[in-house]
């Protein structure tokens, strides 16, 4: 945590330092882009715009296609990392997954200390139910992105950017696109981690 | 974040790596003793009982109690900072960064999950419930902040812990002492803290 105090660098020094941090960042870029990010990114961009936008028009499928759709998120996840985790090895990867273990439980800690609902049962209920849910929707959305910033300032700012441009525009559509929230949602937020995904793919190999 | 994968390291590499490790460990925790870190959380923890303990007896705008606090206790800090000290820091703007993140989408999290706010003119139970809420929200904030940093950015058990145990004794006062919830946060969050700090002063040098 604390170091004693060394020499100044010189010139040449400092210059190397630089060079080394840019050899650094651009060995950072083609790992992800050869790791799971890119896809990660894709697969979890066509859930959102598909859980969106069906939820968009077709309501009563809020009742239980998140829940679908974040099943086949779990398992594509899974498969993808399963895929990648044969060819490279990291050995600090636990902590990734840890890290987003403690980010959802404490993401549903704050929902049931904050907003402690009664789920509905009926089609009656879910249709009140809707504007407390759209609330919930755009705090989950947001728990990811708010990952993507924390560990964009460790991997490169390329991941704040797009969690803080996707969180305030799940923001600005809840506030100022009530009519079409859901279909915001899933084109703008959905759409950006799909186009990030082609991005990295396409650009850092 | 992803690597190569190289050839295996011989019996000796591997040893000389864990003692290395080991090493490390141990200078940091000398470091951390030798630190400020001790006293600020002694110093953090009575802060912390004085305002609980104030907020159980007198309750009232306890949100603005805990800007002060934090705010007295960033001046503090300040203030020891500009001692001179044998021992330098090395600086981290992305603890700094980290911090910001968290409180910002601590923030948006609020909004989205509590968009009535603060309420005027509400039944007096009512505003200690809320007031109740939003301590035991900003405590678990703190603590999760406290899990991340221990997790990713200075990897030690010792945070991860405090954090864990705090946020179970968040949970457990909170649910169930609902009356005596500050007095229960003053007595045992304040005493872990202090603890904590007197724990790493004398053990850890």
């Amino acid at each position: 945590m604390n170091e004693e105090m060394t020499q100044p660098p010189s010139q040449a020094e400092a210059r190397a330092a630089l060079a080394e941090v840019d050899r650094i960042i651009d060995q950072t870029r083609r790992a992800l882009a050869q790791g799971p990010s890119a896809a990660l990114l894709i697969l979890w961009g066509c859930i959102w715009l598909a859980a969106d936008v069906t939820t968009q028009f077709y309501p009563a499928a809020m009742q239980w296609l998140w829940w679908v759709l974040d099943g086949v998120g779990i398992l594509g996840s899974w498969w993808i990392g399963a895929c990648h985790g044969a060819k490279i090895k990291s050995p600090g990867a636990w902590r990734y997954g840890v890290f987003w273990l403690v980010l959802f439980a404490y993401a549903a800690l704050w929902v049931c200390l904050l907003l402690p609902v009664n789920w509905p049962q009926t089609d009656l209920q879910w249709e009140h139910f809707e504007p407390v849910y759209r609330r919930i929707t755009a705090y989950i959305h947001t728990i990811p992105m708010f990952a993507y910033v924390v560990g964009g300032l460790w991997l490169g700012r390329f991941f704040v950017w797009l969690g803080l441009l996707v969180t305030a525009l799940i923001v600005v559509g809840l506030w100022f696109v009530p009519h079409y929230y859901y279909l915001w949602l899933g084109i703008a937020g959905g759409g950006s981690l799909i186009v990030a995904g082609v991005f990295i793919r396409k650009f850092w190999k | 974040m992803n690597e190569e994968p190289n050839p295996p390291p011989n019996r000796d590499e591997a040893r000389a790596t864990l003692a290395a490790i080991d090493a490390t460990h141990a200078e940091t925790r000398r470091n951390i003793g030798s630190s400020e870190f001790g006293p600020n959380m002694i110093w953090c923890g009575l802060l912390w009982m004085v305002i609980f303990t104030y907020v159980q007896f007198l309750p009232g705008p306890v949100y603005l109690l805990w800007v002060l606090a934090v705010a007295f206790f960033v001046a503090f800090a300040a203030m020891k900072k500009l001692r001179p000290s044998p021992v330098k820091s090395a600086p981290d703007w992305r603890v700094g960064a980290l911090l910001l993140v968290i409180l910002g989408y601590a923030g948006i999290f609020w909004a989205l999950l509590q968009p009535q706010g603060f309420q005027k003119n509400l039944p007096s139970p009512d505003v200690v419930m809320e007031a109740r809420k939003f301590a035991a929200y900003a405590v678990i904030v703190s603590m999760f902040l406290n899990v991340i940093v221990g997790l990713t950015v200075r990897p030690s058990r010792f945070f991860v812990g405090l954090g864990l145990l705090m946020t179970a004794l968040v949970l457990v006062g909170y649910y169930c002492v609902p009356a005596w919830f500050c007095l229960w946060m003053a007595a045992v969050g304040g005493s872990t803290f202090v603890i904590s700090g007197i724990f790493i002063r004398k053990f850890w040098k």
